[in-house]
């Protein structure tokens, strides 16, 4: 037990006086879920707000009115009068086709009445109404807002029943507890979606930033080992002597460090096609139906092209901050940082809603690094493309920056010197102060 | 001084400074110059400086202040060129341990050949420099440390250096490698007119060697001439104890 303890005692001192595994292994899986926690916290809390106000102004909606009877003029009056909804009359007509009127008149909710729909209730039998809901992105807003304007039917059941039952004595139990029936679809990126498979839709979409951030942390990795084996191999040394230029070995190590990381993303984007479509197929879609059905293959190339330029700047991050490890462990442990900077970003973008939020906040998010795949792939799904450019082109400055300092680091010396020992001393030092 | 102005310096090494960040002085005002076609040696008790000196005349530290020109060449300046003439093995040097010692010297080879069949004839010559015979086309992580040793030696001596810079070139090496590495750099450099820059803390390796050494202590150069000669003039029976004489140790 004795021989044990001192062990231990050796690993764990070993272990925590080296900052930067403190940093990478311990720090950075903590701030990461602090992070998360407080990115879905602010997201949720500001798409349930966004869509409140809303609510309390009064919802938009048009009104498809092909009874004409008594039970909806009573519809109509409870709209105006519970919902405070503001109705705009249409014409008879395709329902796809006339919310997609609606949409451009920035009314994203239609709203029909079938013909029988009075006479129905008056006969004791339940009536039924359709809903039509624009979805904008596949986001908590818009699911939310979707479902304001799907809870009509059941809103006004609930509001119909307590008139039937105050009414009348005789009226059938069944019938009077929910006397109005509805079926709700959405129309999402310009086709007519069933609701249940929207849903399933969203949660694929919920599955999307973590393949993403796998292939970037993998790259990042990939990269920070390489520059920590050359260290810890001590092979540097005659590396940086040779007659080759600088760039030269930076270049190197990227491109075969993206090589695999290319084989990665793409067996990342078969993987997560076959899971995507094997949600869809299991709820009778497929793979036309699921969220890359949607984008298509140019889409789903330009989300492509977005995940293969985050490992591209995982890459480089990785490559730059593992040269400032003096062996595999500690170039592995600063690959952490990328893992923060990388994830939060991936999460405040796939909470983010294209269609209803400010577009200052929008744009703000899209400038930052590895968004891009999440922002390509949600303004493509809501054909905002402008929010796929900016992050598309925010990430390439960085990787350029990132770039630009990798080569200044491989020109100096402080690759093989480090910044000095003083300041490690001192935290080494601090660590065994505390524990004494 | 003067017969030294009428013969080509592969290295010339003047008023060195070196201060790590940090505020480390590892070189301090230290001048000297090697002979083109000579062994120098440079000797000196750990953190004397001779490491720091070597890897700066092989362009990967920059001086602090002072001046080092290789076969005329101003390392900090024009380094792109000095790498082209120098070819240097650092003390630690490890190899790429999934290569074959084949497949390392062949990614050397063609760094500096100018073709396909210049690659091949340095290869070639590597595998013989190295002694390693058919374990040439094993894996390096099951070489031995001596074996590594040989195999990183004849990569450095391979490419035909005008001037190769070896740091320690037979540390931590048993009696069997230690000569045969010695042998090698005393033949290639007397065959190819190769001109060695050194460093050991093995004396007798350096009196077998080198034409002439460079005592360096606390970073600066406090003895120089041939073995023999500062025998002779410190009054000692051999290298060490001239060592030990001028570093103040004895």
């Amino acid at each position: 037990m004795g021989v044990l303890r001192v062990l231990v005692v050796k690993e764990l001192k070993d272990l925590l006086r080296d900052r930067k595994l403190l940093i990478g292994m311990i720090l950075a899986p903590l701030l990461i879920y602090v992070a998360m926690g407080a990115v879905m916290s602010f997201s949720i809390r500001e798409s349930m707000r966004a869509v409140e106000e809303r609510v309390e102004k009064g919802v938009e909606l048009g009104l498809m009115d092909l009874d004409k009877g008594p039970y909806s003029t009573l519809l109509r009056q409870f709209l105006e009068r519970f919902m405070r909804a503001r109705i705009v009359e249409v014409e008879p007509g395709p329902p796809s086709k006339v919310l997609r009127k609606l949409i451009a008149k920035r009314v994203p909710a239609l709203l029909v009445v079938p013909r029988g729909f009075s006479r129905n209730i008056s006969r004791g039998l339940r009536g039924f109404l359709e809903v039509y809901v624009e979805i904008g992105d596949l986001s908590i807003s818009s699911m939310a807002l979707a479902g304001v304007y799907s809870s009509i039917p059941e809103r006004f059941s609930q509001y119909l029943s307590t008139i039937i039952i105050s009414n009348s004595s005789s009226v059938n139990p069944v019938f009077a507890k929910d006397p109005v029936g509805g079926v709700s679809k959405a129309l999402f990126a310009g086709s007519e979606v069933d609701m249940a498979l929207l849903q399933s839709m969203m949660g694929q979409a919920f599955m999307l930033p973590i393949a993403p951030m796998l292939v970037v942390g993998y790259a990042a990795s990939l990269a920070a080992m390489s520059i920590g084996v050359e260290k810890e191999e001590k092979t540097l040394e005659v590396l940086l002597s040779l007659p080759i230029g600088r760039r030269g070995i930076v270049l190197a190590k990227l491109t075969s460090s993206l090589a695999i990381a290319a084989l990665s993303s793409v067996s990342m984007m078969v993987g997560l096609a076959y899971y995507i479509s094997s949600v869809s197929t299991s709820i009778g879609g497929g793979f036309g139906t699921s969220i890359f059905g949607f984008v298509g293959p140019e889409g789903l190339a330009m989300f492509a092209a977005a995940v293969f330029l985050s490992v591209l700047l995982a890459s480089t991050l990785g490559l730059y901050l593992g040269s400032f490890g003096e062996d595999v462990r500690s170039a592995q442990s600063m690959v952490g940082f990328v893992w923060i900077v990388a994830t939060v970003p991936l999460y405040l973008a796939m909470f983010s809603d294209l269609a209803l939020d400010p577009p200052q906040r929008l744009l703000a998010i899209a400038s930052i690094p590895f968004t891009a795949p999440l922002m390509v792939l949600k303004a493509l799904v809501s054909s905002r493309l402008l929010y796929a450019a900016v992050s598309m082109a925010s990430e390439l400055l960085v990787l350029i920056l990132v770039i630009l300092l990798l080569a200044k680091r491989f020109e100096g010396e402080k690759l093989l010197v480090g910044r000095g020992g003083a300041r490690r001393r001192r935290w080494g030092t601090l660590l065994v102060k505390r524990r004494a | 001084m003067e017969r030294l102005g009428r013969v080509n310096l592969a290295v010339e090494v003047k008023e060195l400074v070196k201060v790590y960040p940090g505020g480390v002085a590892a070189v301090r005002g230290l001048s000297f110059v090697v002979e083109e076609g000579e062994i120098y040696g440079l000797i000196g008790p750990n953190g004397a400086g001779k490491t720091t000196t070597l890897r700066i005349i092989a362009t990967l530290l920059k001086p602090t202040s002072g001046s080092v020109r290789v076969f005329g060449l101003d390392v900090v300046r024009e380094a792109p060129r000095v790498r082209r003439i120098i070819s240097y093995l650092p003390e630690e040097a490890g190899a790429y341990r999934n290569l074959t010692g084949y497949e390392y010297l062949s990614f050397m080879a063609r760094l500096y050949a100018a073709s396909r069949r210049d690659a091949e004839e340095m290869v070639e010559e590597a595998i013989r420099i190295s002694g390693l015979g058919d374990r040439i086309h094993d894996k390096v992580k099951t070489y031995s440390k001596g074996m590594k040793r040989r195999l990183l030696l004849a990569r450095t001596l391979m490419v035909r250096p005008r001037l190769a810079i070896l740091d320690e070139p037979t540390s931590g090496l048993d009696v069997i490698h230690a000569l045969h590495v010695r042998r090698v750099i005393r033949d290639y450099a007397r065959s190819h007119g190769v001109t060695v820059l050194l460093s050991s803390h093995n004396m007798l390796e350096v009196e077998y060697l080198c034409s002439r050494v460079g005592i360096v202590h606390q970073g600066r150069l406090v003895a120089e001439g041939e073995p023999r000669r500062l025998i002779e003039e410190h009054g000692v029976g051999n290298l060490e104890e001239v060592f030990a004489k001028v570093v103040g140790g004895a």
